[in-house]
């Protein structure tokens, strides 16, 4: 069941009072996202933690070898694990929705868990973000497997963009140990032998989630033709729970729509749409921009230390 | 004026039992008893056997997979082990044998630097292995395993990996070839027996296997704590488990290997795990020939479970039954073997309050007791 | 000492804290007392925990279980149960890095018992007693190593942990220790010695941290 989320009808009144003014309760315009932060954890490769605002979510990526699935002999395996626990906040349950333990709740807490996961699927794995074929290692007996935990720390409304951002940029900054194939033969170095190498990512898809809300009620939207629907870019808990309707697009840098998800709510005139696709194609440059930042520092600091153990070895040779 | 009062109400020692667990024992300790009647330190008489359904310990041939089997009673509960095992490939050949290599004078130079080398074989762990136990405690019904019974499994495992009981050598398949001899008939070629090395190592793959062992422990009707009955189930049942033989078909013939079962491995290591497959091997079992598995002699064990009554006049109750004694918090569980050695020690203590905390005395006066019950009951492994 | 705790940083729970030493890094989450969410978990009498840990890669399996078995063992005692009768307390515990091989579970336990302490205190929990973990390791030697690396425990040829009760700021009654590998009897006792001491020298750091805290929280008074 999880506990349930209530908002008074004053709470209610009061923010939407303030959007129609163009006041958000965090004093940020409509058309602006929190501020992200990406922070990279040192100790390892390819483990991020972002934060939107007061949403954190953590996302670890690891590697195994493995045999491939049969009808996908050149392809390496890719797995999103996105099981959402109370942690982030009571308001969902243990394994309500993930695979774990089946209880098959139908709460719509549960659906709630179910939406993010496949929303966070279709946004990077089915939008080939990761070259699974680049994760073969010989064909049909052995190939990676790239797998992504999600962990979700604190719910703060828009789950879905940041751990987008959390995936994208833990997997661009993870480096699988190196290996050399001779014949069957893998051989595995670790990773102080040999430089480990990064994983081949093909773009980076971003999602941008809008939220609606119509100022003169529901109603209006379906009769009217005034237009005047109020677009917000990532709502936090109060506005995502008081909104009457969401889209997210997920983009990448090219421009390029990897996904697209409105489902039900305010009925939206295409042209708004339009203007929201590249207004978000505004957004995930900036943010693109961002993730290749953190990395370019992240990167500084460690290699440092590599040049100088191989500065080293040529010494002593 | 109505004269209300209440009447007393009496319950029945088993009820009470039930209904105040902790009233019962303190009234029972009060007067020097025990709820289950035994003195303070006396075990429960347990019988270990063989139970004589595995493969080997059967009449004629049999196609059973069961490898060892034991049976162990004790009061009125049964306990049933039965051993069975798959066929891995080793995760070990995967990893970088880099001494051979080109930049090996690199890599030295740079672990020397370090302090540190990869070489596995510096850790302990990993010379061992273990047996992934399933637990079942017959509750009647059908149901996802309980806590109870993931909790047995797990401490099961855990102990007897850490305890070194079993190394990964012995688990290790010495691989024979099947082929013709100079009349045509077939013949097992096997690595130990002969000159014909030179053929095996021309033949066989240069991959190794080894077993994993699995077990099945079912329980029913139970009383007491659990453990000691299952891990002394288990110890018996590896202790008579044979392995069989494995060879690969010359030729590609015959039928294929039964469904074998690759176990995942070395979750946390950061180079990540390493896959397994059987696939391209014929890899046959021999349906005659067989070996022990060994288990290291010095380390067979008992497991001792003890309450603690909490009060000023505290004892230890060896091997609590009943609802009443089941219900203390406190205990200590030892696994050791009959002299100075112990495998296992778990201690559940309470906080400090009113006299409830454990005092060293009796951490060893456990420890003792549980030492003279293992040189007793070693014997019967 | 050597740990590194952040107390008190997520908000829609009622306490949490992140608890890393020696590589193994969690953090936890307690909410509660909560309306009992299973009709069958209710409890009479006392409350109900309910405890799930998560591993930083892959999902829940029995060893996760186990530690769960585990942790509820110390947490039965210390948490004033009878005070939350018929009500549930939900204790999240997310590990970020284990910092140890799966087969052992020393130095996460550890962590997550300290880390789930830090978490009560924030959360407000009525607790019976203070508590705190500990864990080392006996090399081949024989020597006590407090708080081991990955490879100290590798090598190890037994590894224990030791939960202590603390009063008057001084480590007093052994609430919960497990001991794996092959010891003897003064080797047992001299870890659980020795276990004291290192809870010890922890204890104004706790206590530092702790009181940090509060003051933050009571920023008015």
């Amino acid at each position: 069941m999880g506990l349930d989320y209530d908002i008074s009808t004053n709470e209610q009144n009061f923010v939407l009072e303030a959007l129609k003014q163009d006041v958000r309760l965090d004093g940020r315009k409509l058309n602006e996202m929190r501020e992200v932060n990406i922070k990279i954890l040192p100790s390892e490769y390819g483990h991020v933690e972002v934060s939107l605002g007061r949403t954190r979510v953590g996302c670890k990526v690891s590697s195994e070898i493995v045999k491939p699935y049969e009808d996908r002999p050149f392809e390496g395996i890719f797995m999103i694990n996105s099981e959402i626990s109370p942690m982030c906040s009571p308001f969902f349950e243990v394994g309500a929705g993930g695979s774990g333990y089946g209880v098959g709740s139908n709460s719509s807490q549960a659906n709630e868990e179910v939406l993010i996961s496949r929303m966070i699927e279709k946004a990077v794995r089915r939008s080939n973000a990761l070259d699974v074929e680049s994760l073969c290692i010989v064909a049909g007996k052995k190939c990676w497997a790239i797998r992504a935990d999600l962990q979700f720390l604190n719910y703060d409304g828009n789950f879905v963009d940041a751990s987008c951002i959390a995936v994208m940029s833990a997997l661009l900054h993870f480096r699988k140990p190196d290996i050399e194939v001779a014949g069957e033969d893998v051989v595995v170095y670790d990773t102080n032998q040999r430089e480990p190498v990064p994983l081949s990512i093909l773009h980076i898809p971003i999602s941008i989630t809008f939220n609606y809300f119509n100022p003169n009620g529901s109603e209006e939207n379906i009769k009217g033709d005034l237009n005047n629907e109020l677009i917000l870019v990532d709502a936090d808990l109060l506005e995502e729970r008081l909104s009457l309707g969401s889209m997210t697009i997920t983009l990448n840098k090219n421009q390029e729509i990897c996904q697209m998800m409105k489902s039900g709510g305010l009925n939206i005139d295409a042209s708004l749409i339009m203007n929201c696709c590249s207004y978000a194609s505004k957004l995930v440059d900036e943010l693109t921009e961002k993730i290749h930042n953190v990395l370019k520092q992240d990167a500084a600091v460690r290699t440092n230390k590599t040049e100088e153990k191989e500065l080293r070895v040529f010494n002593e040779r | 004026m109505t004269d209300t009062h209440l009447r007393s109400i009496k319950f029945a020692p088993s009820k009470l039992a039930l209904i105040a667990p902790d009233v019962t024992l303190k009234r029972y300790i009060e007067i020097g008893l025990r709820p289950s009647l035994r003195k303070f330190h006396e075990f429960r008489p347990v019988i270990v056997s063989p139970a004589g359904f595995s493969r080997y310990e059967k009449e004629g041939k049999s196609s059973n997979a069961i490898l060892g089997s034991s049976v162990v009673k004790s009061g009125s509960t049964d306990v049933i082990c039965s051993i069975s095992a798959g066929v891995v490939e080793d995760s070990q050949e995967l990893t970088n044998d880099y001494r051979l290599r080109l930049d090996k004078d690199i890599i030295e130079a740079d672990e020397d630097e370090n302090n540190s080398s990869s070489k596995d074989e510096d850790h302990r762990v990993n010379q061992y292995s273990s047996v992934y136990s399933v637990v079942e405690v017959s509750r009647g019904r059908n149901g996802p395993p309980t806590s109870e019974e993931i909790e047995l499994s797990q401490a099961l495992y855990e102990t007897i990996l850490h305890s070194g009981m079993i190394t990964k050598e012995s688990l290790n398949i010495k691989l024979g070839l099947k082929s013709r001899d100079s009349e045509g008939k077939p013949v097992i070629i096997r690595r130990y027996d002969s000159d014909d090395s030179d053929i095996l190592n021309e033949f066989a793959p240069k991959k190794n296997f080894s077993y994993v062992l699995y077990a099945k422990i079912q329980v029913y009707s139970k009383t007491g704590p659990l453990f000691d009955l299952c891990y002394a189930a288990l110890i018996k049942a590896l202790r008579n488990t044979k392995l069989p033989e494995m060879y690969i078909n010359e030729k590609e013939t015959d039928a294929k290997v039964s469904a074998l079962r690759a176990r995942k491995t070395n979750k946390n290591d950061s180079n990540g795990r390493n896959g397994s497959d059987l696939q391209e091997f014929d890899l046959l079992c021999d349906p005659v020939s067989f070996h022990d598995l060994k288990i290291d002699e010095g380390k067979l064990s008992w497991s001792s479970t003890f309450g603690i009554t909490h009060g000023s006049d505290s004892v230890l109750l060896a091997d609590p039954e009943g609802e009443a004694e089941e219900n203390i918090f406190e205990g200590i569980e030892v696994v050791s073997s009959g002299n100075d050695t112990l495998f296992s020690a778990v201690i559940t203590g309470n906080i400090g309050e009113d006299d409830h905390a454990i005092s060293k005395d009796q951490i060893k006066e456990a420890i003792l007791l549980s030492k003279r019950r293992s040189a007793n009951m070693i014997k019967e492994l | 000492m050597s740990f590194q705790t952040e107390i008190g940083l997520l908000d829609q729970v009622d306490g949490s804290s992140t608890f890393e030493f020696a590589t193994t890094k969690v953090i936890t989450s307690v909410a509660g007392p909560l309306e009992i969410t299973r009709m069958k978990n209710e409890k009479p009498t006392e409350a109900f925990l309910d405890i799930s840990i998560k591993p930083a890669t892959d999902v829940s399996s029995t060893r996760e279980s186990f530690l769960v078995t585990k942790l509820a063992k110390v947490l039965q005692k210390t948490i004033d149960m009878d005070k939350y009768a018929r009500r549930e307390i939900q204790i999240m515990v997310q590990l970020l890095s284990p910092g140890e091989s799966e087969e052992y579970t020393v130095k996460e336990l550890t962590a997550i018992v300290n880390s789930v302490y830090l978490s009560l205190l924030n959360g407000g929990i009525s607790l019976r007693t203070s508590f705190w973990a500990t864990c080392c390791v006996i090399d081949g030697n024989g020597e006590i190593l407090m708080r081991p690396t990955n490879k100290q425990l590798r090598q190890s040829v037994s590894h224990h942990i030791a939960v202590f009760s603390i009063k008057d700021g001084k480590s007093d009654a052994l609430i919960f220790s497990d001991s794996k590998g092959s010891f003897s009897e003064n080797e047992l006792l001299k870890v659980l010695d020795r276990c004291c001491d290192d809870i010890d020298s922890f204890n104004s750091k706790v206590k530092k941290v702790v009181l940090d805290r509060v003051k933050r929280d009571y920023i008015w008074s």
